[in-house]
């Protein structure tokens, strides 16, 4: 257990110096959503009154999840597809590294890596969110901003949001050999997701047909529900240790789920 | 890596410094009135859960995306005076006459407030001016405040019938039937003759119950 441990910790670090380092694309995603979420300024020059922060707030966080969500899919559908491509995977598989060892060190290297940028994001958009919120408090205004504490929560909650895509998208990879098809269906189901944990309103005023098609999706697929989540913070505070854990274990089970379909399918395409 | 931080800085405080340059336009273009549209309906939501944070939020990125639109500036004030008040006072159980006053007219002022934020968008629309004259009267009770609005509207060039009609109203229900009448006499000879919109006989019969100081003051409108 523990040299597994070994293995995937030296796996992992490999992937994310690559990725961090090494990958162009990832340096510009973090540029551009740097930039992004800084554009969010432009957004308080608008007629807004005490409702400023809270757009700057939805909107750069609504940046990164986007930004973050489709950088991690496309990053391990793209490392996954090149490495059986190029043959590379086979040099790790010859090192005694097992197919779970494998997975599990490319789904945390990814999603470590992804998780830097969201980290740099975020501390930009407190400061923006916090100076924002200053200058309302200073002409007037009566409003108070998320505290350390619930931007920790924000940054936990995105971390294992991106966790549970991550090994989303090492399952789905694991059913095809096209990049495409990989990050275009982990992608929608994603997506899908995040739509249908809003959809509490469609299921209960839909009717016949259409509300057994919601109710099975709304059972079937993992609920992403980020949104949500970032309104909670904004206007209830921090939220308990128990919802915390909850989510935690959420999280921890479907990317456990994941994971052993992903390291099934591997091993039955005898790589 | 050394020279990559420092092109990101710049970059970034490029970006910033850009940022705090670009004023707002009040040409919103289609995908801007889109998400206008989909917060006056999240706005909605949170109105029939009745819950007031949201409402104000929701409402004011609405109004703020598509600040041209004059209904929801126009419909988010008149929530935030008419229909809190009533949530706050059947949620606080209040009895006491004298507090429910003072909280209308509190939030009445934050109403007035809001709809305020829209000014430059509307500076040369007198229908903007009729309605902040309604909220200052009727959600702050401050027809002195309503007189200032009306008087911007009826120096405009083409101001509406309501904003003429309202002016003479409120300088009536104040006490000055003079200005009224002096008022009443310039503005009459450029109404059109038949004109539904303009009604002149309305605008005569009142220059000659005033001439006569038969005028009461009167809410009707």
């Amino acid at each position: 257990m523990f040299s597994s441990i070994v293995r995937i910790r030296l796996l992992t670090f490999e992937i994310l110096k690559e990725i961090v380092l090494h990958n162009r694309w990832f340096q510009l995603c973090l540029l551009g959503l740097m930039i992004f979420v800084l554009g969010g300024r432009l957004l308080t020059s608008l007629p807004l009154g005490e409702s400023a922060p809270k757009l700057l707030f939805d909107f750069g966080l609504g940046a990164i999840l986007l930004v973050s969500g489709c950088l991690v899919v496309i990053l391990l559908c793209y490392q996954l597809d090149d490495e059986l491509r190029s043959g590379t995977v086979y040099h790790y598989l010859v090192r005694s590294v097992s197919r779970w060892e494998y997975l599990i060190g490319k789904a945390i290297g990814g999603w470590l890596a992804v998780v830097t940028l969201v980290l740099a994001a975020d501390l930009l958009l407190m400061i923006l969110v916090n100076h924002n919120v200053g200058e309302v408090r200073n002409s007037g205004g009566d409003i108070i901003g998320p505290g350390s504490l619930a931007w920790v929560q924000i940054f936990l909650f995105q971390m294992l949001h991106l966790f549970v895509l991550s090994s989303l998208t090492l399952f789905i990879a694991s059913l095809s050999e096209s990049f495409l098809f990989n990050a275009i269906i982990s992608l929608f189901i994603w997506m899908t997701g995040i739509l249908i944990s809003g959809s509490g309103n469609l299921i209960t005023s839909a009717q016949g047909f259409l509300e057994i098609l919601f109710q099975t999706l709304h059972w079937m697929i993992p609920r992403f529900q980020p949104v949500g989540f970032f309104d909670l913070i904004w206007y209830s505070g921090i939220q308990n240790s128990m919802y915390v854990l909850k989510a935690i274990l959420v999280a921890l089970l479907y990317s456990i789920l994941f994971i052993s379909f992903a390291t099934q399918r591997f091993n039955r395409r005898s790589l | 890596m050394l020279t990559h931080s420092v092109l990101l800085l710049i970059a970034l405080f490029g970006v910033n410094h850009l940022a705090s340059r670009i004023l707002p336009s009040d040409n919103s273009n289609h995908s801007q009135r889109l998400i206008s549209d989909w917060y006056w309906v999240k706005g909605y939501e949170s109105w029939v859960k009745k819950d007031k944070e949201r409402v104000v939020d929701n409402y004011g990125f609405a109004t703020a995306l598509d600040p041209g639109n004059l209904s929801y500036w126009r419909l988010a004030a008149q929530t935030i005076a008419y229909d809190f008040p009533v949530w706050d006072i059947e949620g606080l159980a209040m009895t006491d006459a004298a507090e429910m006053t003072a909280l209308r007219k509190q939030l009445g002022e934050k109403a007035l407030l809001f709809f305020t934020r829209s000014k430059s968008y509307f500076e040369n629309d007198s229908t903007w001016y009729l309605s902040g004259s309604f909220l200052a009267e009727q959600a702050c009770a401050d027809s002195e405040k309503a007189l200032q609005f009306l008087e911007t509207a009826i120096n405009l060039p083409d101001f509406s019938y309501a904003a003429g009609v309202n002016y003479t109203r409120l300088l009536i229900a104040n006490g000055r039937s003079t200005d009224a009448l002096k008022f009443l006499k310039e503005w009459y000879p450029a109404l059109i003759e038949g004109s539904y919109k303009f009604r002149r006989s309305e605008i005569h019969d009142w220059i000659r119950q005033l001439d006569s100081e038969n005028i009461q003051p009167t809410n009707s409108r």
